[in-house]
């Protein structure tokens, strides 16, 4: 395990091939949730937990029981049903645990089972060649790519915050949806600044 | 060597599906915190937003409203 690597991953799949910003995955809530920014923590936190409990769980299923059985075509079924058993019980801890989160996040909280980010993990985990063979090296993009998730989710919802004190000046067709799109947009580019300054394979 | 893919598939599968049955058994036993019983939304106003509590009784009020003041503009036209 050699851990600059495992930085270089985390750090790269955070700000430079970050899932949101570069793969449009995850807009949903990406564009739903962040209009505060405790609910944007909230759903952070909420995905940082489902996408690395259940990439752990789908890489050990595919390379331990899909792939010596032959069973690789299903790996879509048995990744859903993994998905979906894990947001249940992260729905079951949190109203008990933290009822005002559960609040917060209110119908966002069941779609994470419906967030293409998390199916999007579990399928690159076990489809880009120095992820599906080294345990370490998933882990740490799982960990890297829903710190990316929280990390832009967050920004963006403080400048929604901001842009909201001025969003009654312009006109009706771009207010709402239009005008957060508009800001993602400038965001993606911003970031691709980042490009290049780190490459994994 | 096939019946041994579906035995493993089978298992796999069985006991995926067993271990969501229990999260969503359990989930649906504890109770919604106070406060979140009516999945609502205060974000905006929309009527045709099937989150919004009151939408069913503003929609109602809307039509009529709209009817009511189709008849006045039909009858000041008519005259």
């Amino acid at each position: 395990m050699d851990f600059n690597q495992l930085i270089i991953i985390i750090l790269s799949t955070m700000l430079i091939q970050n899932i949101i910003l570069t793969r449009f995955l995850g807009i949903c809530s990406f564009i739903g949730v962040s209009t505060k920014k405790s609910s944007a923590i909230g759903m952070g936190f909420s995905v940082i937990f489902v996408i690395v409990l259940s990439t752990v769980i789908t890489w050990t299923i595919y390379n331990h029981l899909l792939v010596p059985y032959e069973l690789e075509y299903m790996r879509t079924i048995v990744f859903i049903l993994v998905i979906s058993a894990v947001v249940q019980f992260v729905e079951m801890f949190m109203k008990k645990i933290t009822p005002a989160l559960y609040k917060v996040l209110g119908i966002y909280l069941p779609l994470i089972t419906t967030n293409c980010a998390v199916l999007g993990v579990a399928i690159d985990a076990i489809g880009k060649d120095y992820l599906k063979s080294s345990f370490s090296n998933m882990l740490a993009y799982s960990v890297g790519v829903s710190l990316g998730f929280t990390l832009i989710i967050y920004i963006f919802s403080t400048i929604r915050i901001r842009i909201a004190d001025y969003e009654g000046e312009l006109p009706k067709s771009l207010q709402g949806a239009p005008l957060a799109l508009i800001t993602a947009a400038i965001m993606a580019m911003a970031f691709q600044g980042l490009s290049g300054v780190i490459s994994i394979g | 060597m096939i019946l041994e893919q579906i035995l493993v598939l089978a298992g796999i599968i069985g006991g995926l599906f067993i271990i969501l049955s229990i999260g969503v058994y359990f989930n649906r036993k504890i109770p919604v915190p106070e406060g979140c019983m009516v999945i609502g939304c205060d974000h905006c106003d929309d009527t045709g937003c099937g989150f919004n509590p009151g939408s069913v009784e503003q929609l109602k009020a809307d039509i009529k409203r709209e009817i009511e003041e189709y008849k006045v503009k039909e009858g000041v036209d008519s005259e």
